[in-house]
């Protein structure tokens, strides 16, 4: 797969996301930033596209959880963890501390 | 725990993940909501109509698309159009052309934007090819008996596109005009324009 600046080059295949009429559909905007999170996070280079494509396929297949976005986070998790970018435990407490500061984030 | 509140947890994940990310300096803010502005809003089935509704006025731009099309569509200048080879495959009244992606979902997404649910389906990639007669009238689509139905498999390298018959009784319209006909559907084959 060519590797491009263009942050769909090549991508949008790996993503079979929730669309109307060949737009995507997002229920709610998180759903949304998890996706450009995901993209953009591979176009810098730190996350090969190709292994969060391997953490979704993972994901989906095991269909754990059948929301799409869910899915889609999990893997992405699974990915940044799996690389050594972020730490569970960072995680876990970074979802505690904004658990106990919701209005910060409405 | 409810769904709401499994939900929450979820999109708290979600903000978490990005925040960090931000502060580990892997992420930009602006940048994430730029790729969001371009998935929903620029890239989408018109690229895909523009190209049609072109081949449909201009027959010498026809002739070059089916025999180039990765080098005929380059003066439309889409975003991301460079990365793979295209294929035009224009529907006769002896052949109806479909595409599929049996290995995955390749998707010529540049000119298409995302493929719908259906596409990645396992369903809809091996019937297609083993009864697509009968998969494309479950789809809504009859396609006449004495028409062949050539089906496209698309790969990593190469994407297909479908260039659908003009329809009848559009001789007045412009390329404007008959770009806002052409559907997406139409394009990978599974329903006529």
């Amino acid at each position: 797969m060519n590797e491009d600046s263009d942050p769909f080059a090549g991508r949008a295949e790996a993503l079979g996301a929730p669309c109307a009429n060949g737009e995507l559909v997002f229920e709610q905007p998180w759903e949304g930033r998890v996706l450009s999170m995901a993209v953009c996070v591979s176009d810098s280079k730190e996350l090969a596209w190709e292994d969060f494509r391997a953490h979704l396929i993972q994901e989906i297949g095991e269909a754990q959880e059948s929301a799409y976005y869910v899915q889609f986070l999990n893997a992405l998790q699974a990915a940044l963890v799996g690389e050594g970018l972020l730490r569970e435990r960072d995680i876990s407490e970074r979802v505690k501390r904004l658990a106990e500061a919701p209005h910060e984030h409405a | 725990m409810t769904s709401a509140h499994r939900l929450e947890l979820v999109k708290l994940r979600a903000q978490a993940l990005e925040s960090l990310l931000i502060e580990r300096g892997l992420l930009r803010e602006r940048d994430v909501d730029e790729v969001i502005e371009r998935f929903e809003r620029r890239v989408g089935p018109m690229n895909g109509a523009r190209v049609v509704a072109r081949a449909w006025t201009d027959l010498e731009f026809k002739r070059h698309l089916l025999e180039d099309g990765t080098e005929a569509i380059r003066e439309f200048n889409f975003h991301g159009a460079k990365v793979e080879k295209l294929v035009v495959v224009a529907n006769t009244d002896e052949v109806h052309n479909v595409v599929v992606c049996t290995l995955c979902s390749c998707y010529p997404w540049a000119l298409l934007g995302l493929p719908p649910r259906w596409y990645k389906d396992p369903a809809y990639r091996s019937r297609i090819v083993r009864e697509p007669r009968t998969l494309l009238s479950e789809m809504g689509l009859e396609v006449p008996v004495d028409t062949r139905i050539r089906v496209w498999d698309s790969s990593a390298e190469i994407r297909y596109l479908v260039l659908p018959q003009r329809p009848e009784k559009t001789e007045s319209l412009g390329e404007e005009d008959l770009t806002g006909l052409v559907t997406r559907d139409g394009m990978i084959g599974v329903a006529q324009v």
